[in-house]
């Protein structure tokens, strides 16, 4: 496994791990998406905060277009972001990149979004960033995932290989605050994680379906089920949660459709709600399991469909990006799009906690 | 207890039974649709909206499902006929291999589709279509993947080859070559490994067709007969681009097979909603036009034949009937004390009236005498009656001598006052109004999904009572309204979810069911109701091509509704004068249950471009009676 050992930071253990790595020259870019999520600017200004010196520089991610309803919807959040981000990057240190200058369908804005970290960043900083608090699940599973792969066919000397760090101000309050709108009516693959669903080739062979369960996605699980109609369902219940009862409740939420595809309980898989490196481990096993069991049929295809908190969700990246670039067994990544989101701001929500995932670099070079 | 599979909720049902199992729940009455010029060398596009059966009619005609049926009529004895009647089977097995394929995977190639780049489409198309077609092939023979060498293809008559290709060969070379093809686009286009295989030939249409024509194909040396016919599903999943250079390329190329394209109606513009589509290089069918120049009958008809299906085969153990006799089409007996008590205030309304006014005199003794065959009917006679004197009450003028007015005329006019009456009393007496099977299946808006929908909620509500109790069963008419209001009020919150302009879709047509519950007035102006709008010549003029500012948010409102059947475009009209309507737009039937509004086709009232953009922010005519808007 490619992170069987792992270094993830958690609250004052993050705060603690950047005030320590800027005491050091570090060229830094931090990427992050524009939006109206309270969240947007957490990581940054936690890190920004802690000074040091070299190249500081912002990549703000649009991923909306002009006209987007949402973003005029709740312009006064989204410009309350832009002037706190002001506060943390000069106009000269943030440079934006819009996913979708026109009409774009979800494909064409996930191929952007592999392109936003270029070849040139690469060589440039010493260490990037990517805060996917403010950030759709579709968008940044081929951002982070494209640089992954320029990362792992780097030679291992050479420059051009940054430190790769995952920033996320997690609040389950908020998450459920958010809500999807402007569904598409279709399920799809993700860029980059497409696996070998879309080849004729592998039609005949079953499909084994990963869910991460998160609260109000039930419309989102059906039209996935409906696009893949798995031969098995393992869903990933939050477990341990603060809220121990939180997997039962999703049970609840979800038991018709579970009854439905006669799914048994044998094949829920468990997984801490605070730690992805839990969940990269739980999907992977899960995996190389049914890969062992299946492979004398010889045609079969797994998917996951991260519908769970962000932190959950950078634990199937993880998994599927290892399964699919490195393990040679292409696991798919499927997902509902939305054109709108909606959000009411909770009444005392907790505090966010911070947490920085390091996904790639030299701890894992030692 | 016994096992039961409410086939009613296997909506999508192509993709989760049996051929067989597909075969015996298929209604041939869609078979109208089409005839024998279907299967010309031409295009012929099927159009409709979500859930109009497009895939199912494509799906019918695979090789495996015509195998089945033209081997064993018992099956089903009626698409049987049908297919028959259009030459598609024989005694002797299909006459047609049909090669299907859904287009809902090409979105991850590059958006351009320039040159370059529509040759990846064309390319993986045709490689995906080849091994279709050798699959089809070891269908009809009843062999398997393992048997693809005893198919042989030689080099076309026509001699059009595909280059790069091994033919001539046999099935498993040619197969593999698609395969490989197909891998070496995909993950090129889908991975974040760029390199394309530099070995891949890529073509500038789909000339593969050509290779499938009979003549030079054979299985165990014998020449396969049946001709193919290519069917592309989801024509909508491409990206405009796609979709445009597609369809330009299929109709001026005119290959040797009947080329069938299925999508839904959000392709079209809002101008060709409104005109119509004149395509000269290809035919359309568009699925829900088909059952609504049909008539309501029809879909009924329609309905129970898919309703009757699917009772037959789900029936096991339990004692289920056809479904209408498990919908009580009377709100008798159980509402009769209700009745009696809405009578009777009705009653005790109108002859004060007549004792006000001697000159309805005549009308209430005419409904003294006549008493109606039934509670019901008696109750809407009455109700007929004080909607009459509230029309004269408004349209006259006080008479200096007061007489007896005669008799109301018997007319059309009369019994969509009747319809209005009905109505009126079910909201103000609480009693129900959407039951029986007849407006069930009203309520599909000749969508068989939907009827599918409303169907599984009343056949599980029926399987429920019968596994605790095996006496024949009913399920009463507010038991009814009960469902068709659960089912109408998650469509209704559906159209926020499911559109990218969900929030102005449902605030417009939130502003419509207001207006129109407002029109409802108690003399009935515009009976049954108002369940629609016009719009006019002059607004047309304005709305059609404008993308900017309110009226292009209200062109893409009205967009989404007829491409999401929330609305149905109807009586267009090439009216001269700028304020003769264009069309009147009626809003679905199952929303209209959701809104209290007649289930069917009711009145409409023109409407300015002014007014439809007001009802996009929720304005407009200022909310009316209470409890019947969404």
């Amino acid at each position: 496994m490619k992170w069987e050992d792992y270094i993830m930071k958690e609250g004052a253990a993050h705060e603690q791990f950047w005030g320590d790595r800027l005491q050091k020259t570090r060229n830094l870019l931090y990427v992050v998406a524009s939006g109206f999520d309270p969240r947007m600017c957490d990581g940054a200004e936690s890190i920004m905060k802690k000074g040091g010196d070299g190249r500081r520089d912002c990549r703000l991610v649009k991923f909306y277009k002009a006209d987007d309803p949402t973003a005029a919807s709740y312009s006064g959040l989204v410009e309350a972001n832009t002037r706190k981000l002001l506060r943390l990057f000069s106009q000269q240190q943030i440079q934006t990149v819009e996913l979708a200058p026109g009409p774009s369908k979800p494909a064409d804005l996930q191929r952007r979004a592999s392109e936003v970290i270029g070849a040139g960043d690469l060589e440039a900083y010493t260490d990037i960033v990517v805060d996917i608090s403010s950030m759709p699940t579709q968008i940044f599973f081929p951002l982070i995932g494209s640089v992954m792969h320029r990362l792992a066919r780097a030679p291992p000397s050479s420059r051009g290989r940054p430190n790769l760090f995952v920033v996320v101000s997690e609040n389950l309050d908020i998450d459920k605050a958010i809500t999807k709108s402007g569904l598409d009516d279709e399920a799809s693959f993700v860029y980059g994680f497409i696996g070998n669903m879309n080849l004729h080739a592998m039609e005949s062979g079953p499909t084994i379906w990963i869910p991460l369960l998160g609260e109000n996605r039930g419309k989102e699980l059906e039209l996935i089920h409906q696009k893949i109609n798995p031969a098995e369902t393992c869903p990933v219940l939050p477990s341990p949660s603060r809220d121990p009862k939180r997997g039962d409740r999703m049970l609840l939420e979800y038991r018709d459709m579970l009854r439905r595809i006669e799914m048994g309980p044998g094949n829920i898989i468990y997984a801490s709600e605070r730690n992805p490196f839990d969940v990269y481990r739980q999907i992977h096993d899960a995996v190389v399991h049914y890969d062992t069991v299946l492979g004398p049929l010889g045609t079969y295809k797994f998917v996951a469909s991260p519908l769970s908190s962000k932190l959950m969700s950078i634990g199937a990246l993880l998994a599927a990006y290892e399964l699919t670039y490195e393990g040679g067994m292409k696991q798919g990544i499927a997902l509902v799009g939305a054109a709108e989101y909606e959000f009411r701001p909770p009444g005392g929500a907790r505090r966010p906690d911070l947490f920085t995932v390091w996904v790639s670099g030299e701890c894992y070079e030692r | 207890m016994s096992a039961f599979e409410n086939l009613f909720a296997a909506r999508s049902y192509e993709s989760m039974v049996s051929d067989y199992r597909f075969l015996e729940l298929f209604s041939g009455k869609i078979l109208d649709a089409i005839d024998k010029s279907a299967f010309h060398n031409k295009v012929t596009i099927f159009r409709s909206g979500p859930g109009g059966g497009k895939t199912s009619l494509l799906q019918l005609f695979g090789p495996e499902p015509l195998l089945r049926i033209s081997g064993n009529r018992d099956v089903n004895r009626e698409v049987h006929a049908r297919l028959k009647g259009l030459d598609v089977i024989t005694d002797d097995g299909p006459r047609i291999l049909s090669v299907y394929h859904r287009l809902d995977t090409y979105d991850m190639l590059p958006e351009g589709a320039q040159g370059e780049d529509m040759r990846d489409i064309f390319t993986l198309i045709g490689a995906r279509l080849t091994m279709k077609w050798i699959s089809g092939i070891l269908s009809m023979n009843g062999l398997n993947h393992s048997h693809m060498d005893r198919i042989k293809i030689g080099i076309p008559m026509s001699g059009k080859t595909l280059p790069g290709s091994p033919i001539p060969c046999n099935g498993q070379e040619l197969y593999e070559w698609a395969a490989r093809t197909e891998d070496a686009i995909c993950s090129a286009a889908g991975s974040f490994e760029k390199s394309r295989s530099s070995g891949t030939r890529r073509f500038a249409g789909l000339d593969h067709i050509h290779m499938m024509m009979s003549g030079h194909v054979s299985v165990d040396d014998k020449p396969v007969a049946a001709r193919p016919m290519i069917a592309l599903d989801d024509l909508h999943r491409l990206n405009d681009m796609q979709r445009r250079l597609l369809m330009e390329h299929l109709c001026e190329a005119r290959y040797p097979a009947p080329v069938w394209l299925a999508e839904r109606l959000d392709t079209l513009n809002l101008e060709d909603f409104f005109n119509g589509i004149n395509g000269r290089e290809y035919t359309t069918v568009e699925l829900e036009e088909h059952w609504e120049d049909k008539g309501a009958a029809a879909f009924e008809s329609f309905a129970r034949s898919i309703s009757e299906k699917r009772i037959q085969k789900a029936s096991t153990g339990l004692r289920i009937m056809p479904l209408s006799d498990h919908l009580d089409d009377d709100v008798a007996p159980q509402f009769d004390d209700d009745m009696r008590a809405a009578l009777k205030t009705i009653q005790d309304r109108v002859r004060a009236e007549s004792e006000r006014r001697p000159r309805y005199s005549k009308w209430v003794a005419r409904a003294e005498s006549s008493g109606g065959s039934s509670l019901l009917e008696s109750l809407a006679l009455w109700k007929v009656v004080e909607i009459n004197i509230k029309r004269y009450e408004r349209k006259k003028t006080e008479p200096l001598v007061e007489t007896p007015l005669d008799d109301v005329d018997e007319s059309d006019g009369d019994r969509k006052i009747q319809e209005a009456a009905e109505l009126m009393l079910c909201d103000e007496f609480n009693l129900p109004y959407y039951y029986g099977f007849r407006k069930i299946a009203a309520l599909a808006t000749f969508n068989v999904e939907l009827f599918l929908e409303l169907a599984s909620g009343m056949i599980e509500r029926v399987v429920a009572q019968l596994l605790s109790d095996s006496g024949d069963f009913r399920i009463n008419a507010r038991e009814q309204q009960n469902i068709v209001k659960d089912i109408a009020g998650r469509h209704w919150d559906d159209i926020k979810r499911m559109n990218a302009n969900g929030g102005d879709v449902k605030r417009f047509l939130e502003s419509f069911c207001r207006f129109a519950g407002d029109e409802n007035t108690p003399n009935a102006p515009y009976a049954p109701g108002v369940t629609g709008f016009g719009i006019t010549t002059d607004s047309w003029e304005e709305i059609k091509g404008c993308r900017e500012g309110s009226v292009g948010r209200l062109n893409r409102v009205l967009h989404t509704c007829l491409a999401q059947n929330y609305l149905k475009l109807k009586s267009v009209r090439q009216g001269r004068q700028g304020s003769d309507p264009k069309a009147v737009l009626y809003l679905n039937r199952l929303l209209c249950a959701h809104a209290g509004l007649p289930v069917g086709r009711g009145s409409w009232r023109p409407k300015s471009t002014r007014d439809l953009v007001e009802w996009l922010d929720g304005g407009g005519e200022a909310p009316g009676r209470g409890g019947r808007h969404p």
